[in-house]
């Protein structure tokens, strides 16, 4: 199953893309994509621990733009949006 | 009644605009108009800061400043007030605009009341993200407010 993650912020930098695409083997939640992410960070980064935090504190939010928690299941080819600590105006 | 917007200046080929505020919240039963202007300012965190780039959730900002309307004009009981709100997305250069809150109430209390709440419920809520960049060509990304666990 392939999902989309849409990026922002910081977090286009730290994997150098808008929209990173992800194979899962089986239906998922959005706690296995924090973890993948952290996972990317450990491989990429040598588990940079500012990147990592980053991840732990960003929320996600679905395709029907509801903010959503780490037990919010993606059961088919979906999109989801990573939304790191926010600071506008 | 609303006037919202995200505005990039290279894509958009315009800038948040001040005319446009004023044009907007004009009102012949309003007594009161307030105009909130954010600028990119020269220092932060004792760092030299030449610009900032901004990058924003466009869609969700937008259902964000609507839902912060909504609550704002309930909460202060002000359904005939006219508000107009725009962000500035991409690279806004030092002393430029990054937002603008223009709102017209029937007296100066209430105007200040709702811009205000605006203002503050867009800094903690709206999904905008702010790039510094400095005169020593460095560049950070900016700590912000989490949605977690809310």
């Amino acid at each position: 199953m392939k999902i989309k993650i849409k990026l922002f912020g910081n977090s286009k930098d730290i994997f150098q893309t808008e929209v990173l695409q992800i194979n899962f083997d089986k239906n998922i939640k959005v706690k296995n994509i924090r973890a993948k992410l952290i996972e990317i960070i450990e491989e990429k980064h040598s588990g940079n621990k500012a990147y990592k935090n980053l991840i732990k504190k960003s929320a996600f939010c679905s395709e029907h733009d509801e903010i959503v928690n780490d037990a919010y299941a993606l059961n088919k080819d979906k999109s989801i949006t990573i939304i790191p600590p926010i600071g506008g105006g | 009644m609303l006037h919202v917007a995200i505005i990039d200046p290279k894509k958009n080929k315009k800038k948040i605009s001040l005319l446009r505020a004023e044009k907007f919240i004009k009102n012949f039963n309003a007594g009161a108009s307030i105009f909130f202007i954010g600028n990119v300012r020269k220092n932060n965190n004792n760092k030299n800061v030449t610009g900032i780039s901004y990058d924003a959730f466009d869609r969700l900002v937008i259902k964000t400043f609507k839902k912060i309307y909504n609550e704002a004009i309930k909460k202060f009981k002000q359904k005939n007030a006219k508000v107009f709100i725009e962000h500035a997305k991409g690279y806004i250069k030092l002393g430029s605009s990054s937002i603008i809150i223009a709102v017209s109430c029937k007296h100066r209390s209430e105007a200040y009341q709702l811009s205000r709440y605006i203002i503050e419920q867009i800094k903690i809520r709206a999904p905008v993200w702010k790039k510094e960049y400095y005169k020593n060509k460095k560049s950070e990304w900016l700590k912000g407010t989490t949605f977690r666990a809310r």
